[in-house]
């Protein structure tokens, strides 16, 4: 198996924009990672596109924006880790051999989708869907067992806080406003006790990333971000999830990460991942092992994951401010990452980041796990 | 059920007395599944048995919603209730506007319209805390 190395970043404007088609905001996203690394765009052999409504041929939407065409071009559909699936996808063919240069993209126009504004519909036969089972009715129940354990609904708060704060330094970010624990606390119920302020907005938006093999990448860059670990996995049944508040799958794939690319968690400088709900993050803590079991809301308190923490999380604003255009966001967590590693975040950079990890967990399946799939990255300079 | 009513699925509950949830049991390895599973998803045996679970149970969790689902207007209570068989159940709570919920309550199935679909009434199952139960 080959080094492959991340070269180009880019990411278009996040927002809400129903007039921006899918296409144009990918190719907005993919000039910017072409102008990032400055390859031509004919170099790119192989593309993977991450989109998850209405998608038709989204490589080939997005590609003739910018000259790209009669290569081979493969669109997934993977829940909030779509993302995720394109971006493993094409290190998966350069690691193989396969190809030396490939694109991955996620792009998705929530605000023409059918579930703008509203809550994701349940599919025709999902019972549990039809009678009241929602993503925030699950992470309402989730964050009510967490409160068991001693969460308070000032942590949750605390989350959404912190996010929004360093989504006023990325000047990228959909919402640039700070709140206070009072404000997200005050803000309208979605799903008790899950408030507006602690879910992830409706976002429009793309992301797209150019990898390629060590050699063509030394051709580009003098820094080169290698891909350390990627590992996918998709959830076990239902009664596997004991309890509500653990993901196996997402403590399946972090294991398998961290043993690919041979570091220990401790070595993680930040991470960048699903912060839908605000309560969920601290969850997360514990699956990613960056704190032991049931320690997570200590960790949040500690002060640990805020930016100038010992690991920060979610320094772009994570889907709770940047936003979270869901097929994109398994992109654009790597995207983050990468401009950590390079030095280029700006006044949300984390102090010599040397390794960093970008996960991504979704889909509300009737049966499995909730977190259908979970998707990581651990890349390094 | 009357006339006008139709199941929100068929083969998962009746009504008797005072309403029933139906799960699958597992001939093999005899793990429980509500809803009924096609087969077992433990051990991929095809041979299933309908067994008749517990009317109550403990409240694991449980949200109020405060915006629209598929079928339910504000406000709507959900939860996840645990049966003595090893089963947990997501089912919707009787909702009042009086009624707080709390995790480890004890709570008993019933027989209720879930919503009307086309002049009929939808019927499903819900829970509700018992009277004096802990």
């Amino acid at each position: 198996m080959r080094d492959v190395a991340v070269i180009g970043v880019g990411q278009s404007e996040f927002g809400k924009f129903p007039w921006k088609s899918a296409a144009a905001m990918g190719a907005e996203a993919v000039k910017a990672a072409l102008g990032d690394c400055g390859i031509p765009p004919r170099a790119i052999q192989v593309a993977y596109c991450a989109r998850q409504y209405d998608a038709n041929c989204t490589s080939q939407q997005i590609l003739k924006e910018v000259g790209v065409r009669n290569i081979e071009m493969i669109n997934v559909e993977n829940a909030c880790a779509g993302g995720s699936t394109a971006f493993r996808g094409v290190w998966k063919e350069i690691a193989d051999g396969r190809y030396d240069v490939g694109i991955a993209m996620g792009v998705e126009s929530m605000t023409t989708s059918p579930i703008a504004g509203k809550l994701i519909s349940p599919e025709k036969d999902d019972l549990e869907g039809h009678i009241g089972m929602t993503m925030p009715a699950m992470f309402g129940m989730v964050a009510r067992r967490q409160m068991e354990a001693g969460a308070t609904l000032e942590d949750f708060a605390r989350v959404s806080v912190k996010n929004h704060h360093n989504g006023c330094l990325n000047p990228q970010a959909q919402y640039k406003r700070e709140f206070t624990v009072e404000e997200v606390l005050n803000s309208r119920m979605i799903c008790d006790p899950i408030t507006l302020l602690m879910c992830c907005p409706n976002t429009d938006g793309a992301a797209a990333a150019i990898l390629c093999s060590m050699d063509v990448a030394r051709r580009y860059t003098t820094q080169p971000i290698r891909v350390l670990g990627s590992a996918l996995c998709s959830a076990d049944y239902k009664y596997a999830q004991e309890d509500i508040c653990a993901s196996p799958v997402g403590v399946k794939v972090a294991k398998a990460a961290y043993e690919m690319a041979g570091v220990d968690p401790k070595d993680i400088d930040l991470v960048e991942m699903h912060d839908a709900f605000a309560s969920e993050e601290i969850l997360r803590y514990e699956d990613l092992l960056l704190c032991k079991p049931g320690e997570g809301i200590e960790f949040l308190r500690s002060g640990a994951t805020a930016i100038g923490g010992r690991v920060p999380v979610n320094p772009s604003g994570g889907l709770l401010a940047l936003g979270h255009p869901l097929s994109a966001s398994g992109v654009r967590t790597v995207c983050e990452v990468v401009l950590h590693l390079r030095g280029q975040a700006g006044a949300r950079q984390t102090p010599n980041a040397k390794v960093g990890l970008a996960q991504m967990l979704g889909g509300l399946v009737t049966n499995l796990e909730h977190g259908a799939v979970a998707g990581i990255h651990i890349l390094a300079r | 059920m009357s006339e006008d009513a139709v199941p929100v699925k068929e083969g998962l509950f009746d009504e008797t007395g005072g309403g029933r949830l139906l799960a699958g049991k597992c001939k093999a390895c005899g793990r429980i599944f509500f809803p009924k599973a096609p087969f077992c998803f433990e051990c991929l045996e095809k041979d299933m048995e309908e067994v008749v679970l517990s009317r109550r149970g403990k409240l694991y969790s449980y949200s109020i919603g405060r915006m629209a689902s598929t079928h339910f207007p504000p406000p709507y209570a959900v939860g996840l209730v645990d049966l003595p068989e090893g089963v947990r159940v997501f089912a919707p709570l009787m909702s009042t506007v009086d009624l707080t919920y709390r995790i480890g309550m004890e709570m008993e199935v019933y027989i209720d319209e879930l919503w009307k679909d086309d002049g009929k009434r939808v019927m499903g199952y819900k829970f509700k805390p018992v009277k004096g139960g802990d």
